[in-house]
C-alpha cells in the first residue's frame, strides 16, 4: 500500500508537465475528492490530461487498478462534472470483440444529430473486423465533424469473455490508423497494470492504488441516509422511531460498517462490492435488536454498544457471510451421496483408484500373486523416483477394460457384469465425474478402446468410500 | 449363460414383436441401409387381431375369447396400476416444485440496488438423470400455470451449448420465441433470423448479443422476471457455466435474470467446479428433491401391495427388482417398468391367468381345470392332506371332499375361489404385520441402536417366503418387546392408533393388552410378557409362507431369470458365446459336422484361434494358424457339392465368401479373409495393432497384436 502511494505521488508531477487548460477548478475537485476518498490525485491527473480540447488529448488512456479500487466511478463521475461527451461501453458485457466494435460504431453513428436530438443507436451495419472497425470509425468521424473531443470508454476490457491482448493492443494504437481523431480511447482494466507494457508504451496510465482499511470504512460510511433508513426493519413502535435521529442512525451506521470491515478485511481486502453485499445482508439483522427496542439506541448509551455487539457475535462469527462456498449456506440436508446406484459409487471409487495408481502396480494392490510383492522391496532407486504424491497431480488416463478389471477386485460380492453398468458409467460421464481426457477431435468415435480419468477430488471420493464401507487407503500407494 | 437359454429367450421375444414386426426379425438381410413397410399390408393384420396376444395351444388349447380375456383382464388391471403410480411419481417432486415457485416469487428485484448478486437457485435433483426430465416439465408446467405473463423461462439443456455464446444465444432465440407467437410487432426481429444474421436487414448485431433481450424486454410490459433454467449443470464443459454467471450478472441491472440450476452430482461435487468469483456473484439458495428410496418406499405401499395389483410378487422376484434399483438404477421408472413386464409375461404366457380375475362369462374349457389340477401347490396339498389322513386315521368324510377336488369341476373351482381369498386375505394380515414390525421399529430409539432397521421393502420377501418366522431378526424384535420401557410403550400405542384404523386385527390385539395396566409398577412385568407372548402368536399365524397355498401358481409370480434375461443381458458373454458358437445363433450349416470352421462367419475362426494365443500374438504366425485352419478343413471335408447345396438354402450373402472359399482356396485369397477377420476383431475391441523390437539387433521390428479384452470382466 505505501509503496502504491509513493508511485501515486511520484508520478503526478511527470504528468504535470504536460499540463494545459484545466476544466475542473481547485475547489471542484476538492469536493469530489471529499465524495471519494483517497481518489484526489487520480482525479486531478483526469483533470490534467483530459480537455474538452481534442488535440492536446493523448489518443489512449490507460486507467489500471485493481477490482473495486473506484476506477469506473471516478472516471464516470469526472465525464459527468465535466460535461464532456463520452460513450461508455461495458465490455464484460460482450462476449466477442467484434460485439465491441459493434456498438463503439453504432454509438458514434448515434452522435449524428438529427432535428437537434440524437439518433436511437443504429446497428444497421455489420462490424466483424479491426480493418472495417477503422474504416467506419473514419467515415463517422468524417460526417460527425466533432469540434470537441469524444471520450470512447471501455470499462472493464480485462473481462471481455475471450483473450483480449490482440484488442487491447490495436486499441491503444488507433491513434495512428485514425485521421485527425478527436477520439479519446479511455482503457479501464484491473489487470493492465504490468509493469513491462506500461512502462514502454507512449499512452498516459493513471493507476489507482487498493483501498486501504480506513479508507475502505470511510467509503462505506459515506452510504445516504434515505437508503440506511429503507434497509433498517420496521421499528416496533413509534417512539423509538422518534428517537432514531439522523445523527444517531448515522452513529449506528459507522460503527456498524467499521465492525464488518474490521470482521473482514482480511478475507475481502479492500473489496468494496462484497462488503456492500454483506452489508446489505447484514445490517437488518444487526439493527433489529435497536428497532425492536430490545436494546437501547447505542449512541444514547454506552451499554448498548456491548449489549449489541454481545448479541451479534455469533453472526459476525459464522461463515454464513462468507462467499467462499456454497456449502456454508446451510439449510441443505447432506443426503446427496447417497441418492447414487451403490455400484456407481463403486465405479467411482474404482476410476479414482486406476486414476491414481500406476498399471504396474496394479497385480501388487489388486491380485493376491505373492511374488509381484516380493520383488518390490530393497528398491533404492524407486523411493526417491515416485516421491512425489500422485494424488498431488493431475488424475491420469485409464482404460475401460482396467476399469472394470479393478471393479471386480473392489466390490465384495459377486456381480455380473451386466448392460447396466454401461449404462451407469455413461451416466457418470454425462455428469463429468469421468471425462475423456484430450479434445473431441482426437477421439475416435469408432476406437475400440477408451481412454478415461476421474474428475472427483479426494475428500468427495473419501467420503462415498466411508458410505460403502470401501477401505481407500489399502488401494493406494502413498 | 446357456445357448438354449438365449435361442429361447429370442424366440419369446420374437412372439412379442410378431403383431407389427414380423418382417424385420425374419428379415434375414438385417444390415440393409433402408427398408420398404408395406402399410397395406399392416392394416389386414390389425383388422384379423386387436391385441398382441397370441393362442398358447401348446399347453392348453384356447379359443379366441380366453385370450382376448386375459389381454383384457391384464389391460384393465395395468391402466389402473400406471395411472396409480404416474399420480405418484408426479407428486414426488410436488413439494420442491412449490418451494421453487415460492422462491420465484419472492426473489429479490433487481432495481433495488446496484450490488444485488445474480439470484441462482440449485435443484439438488439427485443423480438419477432420467427423472430430472419429470421434474423439470412439472416445474415449467406450474410456472406457466401459476405465474403465467409475469414469468417467462427458458430452459436449457447442456446439450443445447457448447460455449457461452451457444448458451446465450439459445437464451434469447428461447425468450424471444416465446413471445413472438402472440406480439407481432417485435422491437427486433423474429426468432427464426436470429440463427440466419444475414436474413435481417434492420438489426445487424450478433445473435447472441443480450442487449437484443435487453431491447425486447422494454417491449414487454408484463414480463417482471426472466427466469433460465438449466436442466444438467454438471454437463457443461469446464467454464461455460462460470462465463455464464459472469454475463448474467453484467446484466442484471438491466435484465431481471433468476437462474434455475439443475445439479445432479452433490452440493460439495457442484462447489468445487464453480470458483470463488463466480460464487460471490451468486445469491444462492438450495431446494432439495426427495430421495427416490422415499418414492420406492410409497410405490411399494401404494401400488404393488394394494388391491389394483392383479398379482402378487413372488420374494425371488421381488428381491432381484430390488437389488437393481439398490445397486444399478435408483430410477423408479424402470423399477415400474419391469414390474409391468413381470406382469405381462405372466398374462402373456401363463394360460391359467385367466383365473386371476373374477369369471366374466368365458367358459373354461376342461383342459384348464385339468390344468388346475395339475399344479405343484395343488397337488403337495392333496398329499399333504392324505398324510394327515394317514397318520390321524381315516376319515371318509374329507376322503370324499379330496376326491370330489379331483373329479368334480365345480366343486374344484369353489375351492379355487375359497383358496384364492384365503391368499389374500392372508397377504393383507402379512402387510399389516410388516406395517406393525415398522412401528415397533420407530417406536424406541433403543431399538435403532441395538438391530438394524429394515425397510418395508427389505422385509418383504423376507414376510412372503415365509423365512421372517424364523430369522434372527423377529427374535430380536420379540426380545426388545420382552424389554421395552413405559415410555416406548406409550410412544408404541400411539403409533398403533396413527396407523392402523379399527378394523385391522391389530387393534383387536391392542385391545387385548390392556395397556392401561402398565402404568402400576406390580403388573408392569406381566403386562410385558402379555404384548410379547401375544405378539409373538400372531407373528407366527401371519407370516407363514404364501407359496404354500394350492394354486399360488396363478396369483404368484416369481420367474426373477427371465427379467434378468431381458432387463439385465450379459452382453459380453453374449458376444463371446456368439463368436466361440456361432451355429447357436445362425443355425446350423451343416448338419454332419459339429465343429465346421469353414462354413462360420471367419471373424469366428479367428477368434477360436485368438484364444488360445498369449496376450501378444505375432500377427504371421496368427495368419499361418488361421490358413492352416481353413486349408486343413477344406481338405478334410472336399465334399463340395453338399456343402454349397446347404449354403445355397441358407441363403444368406455373409456365406457367399465361403462358399466362394472352396472353389479357389490360395494364398492371396486367405491373406486378404485374415485383414476381415482381424479388422473385425479390432473393431469389436479384442486387439490392437502394436509392435514389438525383438532381438538384440532391435532393429528387427515384429508386427503384433495386443490382446485388449480382459478375461472375465
Amino acid at each position: 500500500m505505501n509503496n502504491a502511494c509513493r508511485r501515486k505521488e511520484t508520478n503526478a508531477p511527470i504528468f504535470s508537465l504536460k499540463s494545459h487548460m484545466k476544466q475542473l477548478s481547485e475547489e471542484n475537485l476538492l469536493g469530489l475528492a471529499r465524495e471519494y476518498p483517497a481518489r484526489f490525485y487520480q482525479l486531478e491527473q483526469l483533470n490534467i490530461l483530459l480537455s474538452s480540447d481534442s488535440v492536446v488529448n493523448p489518443p489512449v488512456l490507460a486507467v489500471t487498478g485493481q477490482v473495486s479500487s473506484g476506477k469506473t466511478v471516478v472516471v464516470k463521475r469526472f465525464l459527468k462534472d465535466t460535461e464532456s461527451s463520452y460513450t461508455w461501453i461495458s465490455v464484460d458485457e460482450c462476449l466477442s470483440i467484434r460485439v465491441v466494435l459493434q456498438r463503439i460504431t453504432a454509438s458514434l453513428r448515434s452522435l449524428r444529430k438529427r432535428d437537434g436530438e440524437h439518433a436511437a443507436e443504429d446497428h444497421s451495419i455489420a462490424c466483424n473486423s479491426f480493418s472495417v472497425f477503422v474504416e467506419q470509425v473514419n467515415v463517422l468521424l468524417s460526417e460527425l465533424q466533432l469540434e470537441k473531443a469524444h471520450f470512447v470508454v471501455l470499462d472493464r476490457i480485462d473481462e471481455l469473455g475471450e483473450p483480449f491482448d490482440a484488442f487491447y493492443q490495436f486499441i491503444t494504437k488507433i491513434g495512428e490508423l485514425l485521421n485527425a481523431s478527436p477520439l479519446t480511447f479511455i482503457l479501464i482494466s484491473s489487470t493492465g497494470s504490468d509493469p513491462h507494457k506500461s512502462q514502454t508504451t507512449t499512452y498516459p496510465h493513471i493507476f489507482f492504488p487498493p483501498y486501504t482499511k480506513l479508507e475502505t470504512t470511510a467509503i462505506l460510511c459515506t452510504e445516504s441516509l434515505c437508503r440506511i433508513r429503507t434497509m433498517l426493519p420496521k421499528c416496533a413502535n413509534s417512539s423509538i422511531e422518534g428517537l432514531l435521529t439522523d445523527d444517531r442512525l448515522m452513529s449506528l451506521w459507522t460503527t456498524f460498517c467499521q465492525i464488518i470491515v474490521d470482521t473482514y478485511f482480511p478475507l475481502y481486502g479492500p473489496d468494496i462490492a462484497q462488503f456492500k453485499v454483506v452489508i446489505r445482508k447484514s445490517f437488518p439483522k444487526f439493527a433489529r435488536p435497536v428497532t425492536d427496542g430490545s436494546v437501547a439506541i447505542p449512541a444514547t448509551s454506552k451499554a448498548g454498544w456491548f449489549e449489541l455487539y454481545k448479541l451479534h457475535q455469533p453472526l459476525l462469527s459464522s461463515e454464513e457471510l462468507i462467499a467462499n462456498s456454497l456449502l456454508n449456506k446451510g439449510g441443505v440436508s447432506e443426503n446427496g451421496y447417497l441418492d447414487m446406484p451403490i455400484l456407481s459409487k463403486y465405479l467411482l471409487c474404482a476410476a479414482y483408484l486406476a486414476s491414481y495408481n500406476k498399471p504396474k502396480n496394479d497385480v501388487k494392490l489388486f491380485s493376491r500373486i505373492r511374488e509381484s510383492r516380493k520383488r518390490q522391496r530393497n528398491s533404492f532407486h524407486r523411493k526417491f523416483k515416485d516421491k512425489i504424491n500422485l494424488r498431488n497431480l493431475a488424475p491420469s488416463a485409464f482404460e475401460y477394460e482396467r476399469l472394470l478389471a479393478i471393479l471386480k477386485c473392489v466390490v465384495p460380492e459377486h456381480f455380473d457384469s451386466t448392460i447396466d453398468i454401461q449404462t451407469q458409467f455413461a451416466t457418470l460421464a454425462s455428469l463429468k465425474l469421468v471425462t475423456r481426457p484430450g479434445t473431441n477431435s482426437s477421439t475416435d468415435i469408432l476406437e475400440s478402446r477408451t481412454k478415461w480419468a476421474v474428475n472427483v477430488a479426494w475428500d468427495v471420493i473419501l467420503e462415498i468410500s466411508r458410505e460403502i464401507k470401501l477401505q481407500m487407503d489399502g488401494y493406494i500407494l502413498d | 449363460m446357456d445357448f438354449r437359454d438365449l435361442s429361447c429367450d429370442s424366440k419369446k421375444r420374437s412372439h412379442d414383436y410378431v403383431a407389427a414386426d414380423e418382417e424385420l426379425v425374419s428379415d434375414r438381410n438385417a444390415h440393409k441401409t433402408a427398408y420398404i413397410i408395406n402399410p397395406a399390408d399392416k392394416r389386414s393384420r390389425s383388422r384379423s387381431r386387436r391385441h398382441p396376444f397370441i393362442h398358447l395351444n401348446d399347453s392348453i388349447p384356447e379359443n379366441a375369447d380366453q385370450v382376448l380375456s386375459r389381454w383384457t383382464s391384464y389391460i384393465q388391471r395395468m391402466t389402473k396400476v400406471q395411472t396409480e403410480t404416474d399420480h405418484i411419481l408426479d407428486n414426488l417432486d410436488s413439494s420442491t416444485v412449490t418451494n421453487v415457485i415460492k422462491y420465484l416469487r419472492s426473489a429479490s428485484s433487481y432495481e433495488e440496488d446496484v450490488y444485488t448478486q445474480l439470484p441462482v437457485g440449485l435443484i439438488l435433483a439427485g443423480a438419477n438423470i432420467s427423472d430430472h426430465q419429470r421434474l423439470f416439465n412439472s416445474l415449467c408446467k406450474r410456472i406457466e400455470e401459476s405465474l403465467s405473463g409475469s414469468i417467462v423461462t427458458a430452459v436449457l439443456t447442456s446439450r443445447d451449448a457448447t460455449n457461452v455464446r451457444d448458451f446465450m444465444r439459445k437464451v434469447i432465440s428461447e425468450l424471444v420465441k416465446q413471445q413472438s407467437v402472440d406480439d407481432i410487432d417485435e422491437l427486433i426481429a423474429p426468432a427464426s433470423t436470429l440463427t440466419r444474421a444475414t436474413v435481417d436487414n434492420s438489426d445487424k448485431r450478433l445473435s447472441f448479443d443480450l442487449d437484443r433481450l435487453v431491447d425486447w424486454f422494454k417491449g414487454q410490459t408484463l414480463v417482471e422476471k426472466i427466469v433460465i433454467i438449466v436442466q444438467d449443470a454438471d454437463g457443461f464443459d469446464n467454464n461455460l457455466l462460470p462465463d455464464a454467471i459472469r454475463i448474467l450478472h453484467a446484466y442484471r441491472k438491466r435484465l431481471p435474470f433468476i437462474l434455475l440450476l439443475g445439479v445432479a452430482t452433490t452440493l460439495p461435487v457442484f462447489n468445487s467446479k464453480i470458483p470463488k468469483l463466480s460464487l460471490r456473484m451468486m445469491d444462492t439458495e438450495c431446494f432439495d428433491v426427495l430421495q427416490s428410496d422415499y418414492g420406492l418406499t410409497r410405490l411399494v405401499d401404494d401400488v404393488l401391495l394394494s388391491d389394483d395389483m392383479p398379482v402378487i410378487l413372488g420374494p425371488n422376484l421381488f428381491k432381484s427388482l430390488i437389488r437393481r434399483y439398490n445397486n444399478n438404477t435408483k430410477n423408479l421408472d424402470t423399477f415400474i417398468s419391469a414390474v409391468q413386464y413381470a406382469v405381462m409375461t405372466h398374462f402373456f404366457a401363463n394360460p391359467l391367468s385367466i383365473f386371476c380375475d373374477p369369471p366374466t362369462g368365458i367358459a373354461r374349457s376342461n383342459d384348464h381345470i385339468m390344468a388346475l389340477r395339475s399344479l405343484p401347490s395343488f397337488r403337495n396339498y392333496v398329499a399333504r392332506r392324505l398324510k394327515d389322513m394317514d397318520e390321524k386315521g381315516n376319515s371318509n368324510e374329507e376322503l370324499e371332499q379330496l376326491h370330489s377336488l379331483l373329479s368334480d369341476s365345480t366343486e374344484l373351482l369353489a375351492f379355487f375361489k375359497q383358496q384364492k381369498r384365503f391368499l389374500f386375505n392372508t397377504l393383507k394380515k402379512k402387510l399389516e404385520a410388516m406395517k406393525l414390525i415398522e412401528v415397533l421399529q420407530n417406536s424406541g430409539d433403543v431399538f435403532a441402536s441395538t438391530i438394524v432397521k429394515q425397510s418395508r421393502a427389505e422385509l418383504y420377501p423376507e414376510v412372503i417366503s415365509g423365512k421372517l418366522s424364523s430369522s434372527s431378526f423377529l427374535r430380536d424384535l420379540i426380545e426388545f418387546l420382552a424389554g421395552m420401557n413405559r415410555d416406548t410403550v406409550q410412544n408404541f400405542n400411539s403409533l398403533i392408533d396413527q396407523n392402523f384404523d379399527s378394523r385391522s386385527s391389530i387393534k383387536k390385539l391392542q385391545k387385548e393388552w390392556h395397556i392401561e395396566e402398565s402404568s402400576e409398577n406390580a403388573q408392569y412385568g406381566v403386562f410385558l410378557t402379555r404384548i410379547s407372548s401375544s405378539l409373538e402368536k400372531f407373528f407366527k399365524e401371519t407370516l407363514l409362507p404364501l407359496t404354500d397355498t394350492p394354486f399360488c401358481e396363478v396369483h404368484v409370480i416369481d420367474a426373477s431369470t427371465l427379467y434378468e434375461d431381458v432387463y439385465t443381458p450379459l452382453y459380453r458373454q453374449t458376444i463371446e458365446n456368439a463368436l466361440m458358437k456361432p451355429s447357436s445363433y445362425l443355425g446350423k450349416l451343416n448338419e454332419q459336422d459339429e465343429s465346421d470352421t469353414v462354413n462360420q462367419p471367419l471373424v469366428c475362426a479367428a477368434y477360436s484361434l485368438y484364444r488360445e494365443s498369449g496376450s501378444l500374438i505375432n500377427i504371421y504366425d496368427f495368419w499361418q494358424a488361421f490358413h492352416q485352419s481353413l486349408s486343413g478343413d477344406v481338405n478334410k471335408n472336399g465334399d463340395r457339392e453338399d456343402s454349397v447345396a446347404v449354403l445355397d438354402k441358407a441363403d444368406d450373402r455373409d456365406y457367399d465368401a465361403s462358399i466362394n472359399r472352396r472353389e479357389s482356396f490360395d494364398k492371396g485369397q486367405s491373406v486378404a479373409w485374415f485383414c476381415k477377420a482381424v479388422n473385425e476383431l479390432r473393431y469389436l475391441g479384442f486387439v490392437k495393432e502394436s509392435s514389438t523390437k525383438k532381438g538384440p539387433a532391435s532393429r528387427n521390428t515384429v508386427g503384433v497384436l495386443q490382446k485388449l479384452a480382459w478375461d472375465g470382466l
